[in-house]
């Protein structure tokens, strides 16, 4: 069994308030809009997502697309609001482990609205994930939480 | 405000079995035997539930007053080879360090290199990477040593 560690860091600015953009990861339902998505194409979908945002709290997913399905478990470690979160999130397929990761998300305000700083630090067991594709991702989630939040700005 | 991070690897050629090594390292009970960060530290079991989600908490710290608290959260245990979990490291009830660590064991020549890698999240203002790495380095060298002492057939 292979092991890759590896740690990645985004950076992305968000036009609005920092209570805004806090309340983006920890509503649940405003969460479930951008996280527990559905493409267009309906090529992918979320099913049975759970949320539990508090310290010791758990979130979990199924994402099911055309190629396999992905269970997503993660367990909220430290919640300090309104600008840092720690928490931990094992990526798996129905039969193996893929990889195991620890995320820290800190907000910063500023005069342009608000600066979202992610470190992931993971290991990707046995090549079932590397660090560009899950980076991409990630940068994609962000994507879709900044659509959002424009979507209800507006 | 950012949140430090860091990670270290440390590798070690120990002088047993992988069954073995896998006993020492997974046996909440073993583990207190050289797991604490110092050698005059100590690491108290306090309750154990070692199985992939389970949970295992230890005191840790001096002798006379061992406050720091360390829930160990498994998240992967591929037997003899693989460990993945979490630590949270506590004291006063306030969380200073989350930190994501693997074990891989490999046979090495009638002996068992393992490869611990941590990857650490500070919580408080201080980077606490270098003390894992100094806490991490002091239990495997304390580990190595234990080894060195059992007789062939333990």
């Amino acid at each position: 069994m292979s092991t890759d560690f590896q740690t990645f860091c985004i950076s992305r600015r968000f036009g609005v308030r920092q209570a805004t953009l806090w309340q983006a990861w920890t509503d649940p339902e405003t969460k479930r809009r951008w996280f527990a998505w559905e493409e267009e194409d309906g090529d992918w979908r979320t099913e049975d997502y759970r949320i539990d945002i508090r310290t010791g709290g758990t979130e979990s997913a199924r994402q099911v697309g055309p190629i396999g399905t992905f269970l997503f478990d993660a367990r909220y470690i430290a919640i300090s609001a309104p600008d840092r979160m720690v928490y931990s999130y094992t990526m798996a397929t129905p039969d193996a482990l893929l990889s195991a990761s620890l995320s820290t998300v800190v907000l910063t305000a500023d005069e342009a609205g608000t600066r979202l700083e992610y470190t992931e630090q993971a290991v990707f067991l046995d090549g079932g994930d590397r660090l560009e594709t899950r980076r991409a991702g990630t940068e994609m989630m962000f994507e879709r939480m900044a659509r959002v939040l424009e979507r209800e700005a507006a | 405000m950012t949140i430090p991070t860091g990670t270290f690897t440390i590798e070690r050629r120990i002088a047993c079995t992988p069954d073995r090594l896998w006993h020492l390292l997974i046996d909440p009970e073993a583990r207190s035997a050289w797991g604490s960060p110092s050698d005059d530290a100590v690491l108290v079991l306090d309750r154990h539930d070692t199985r992939e989600g389970g949970q295992d908490r230890h005191f840790c710290g001096p002798k006379e007053a061992p406050e720091f608290l360390v829930d160990t959260h498994w998240y992967h245990l591929s037997l003899h080879e693989l460990a993945c979990f979490t630590e949270t490291l506590e004291i006063g009830g306030h969380r200073i360090t989350v930190s994501l660590v693997t074990y891989a064991l490999a046979p090495a020549d009638g002996a068992t290199d393992l490869t611990v890698n941590v990857a650490v999240s500070s919580l408080g203002d201080e980077d606490g990477t270098e003390d894992h790495k100094a806490g991490w380095t002091s239990a495997l060298d304390r580990l190595v040593r234990q080894v060195n002492d059992m007789p062939a057939d333990a």
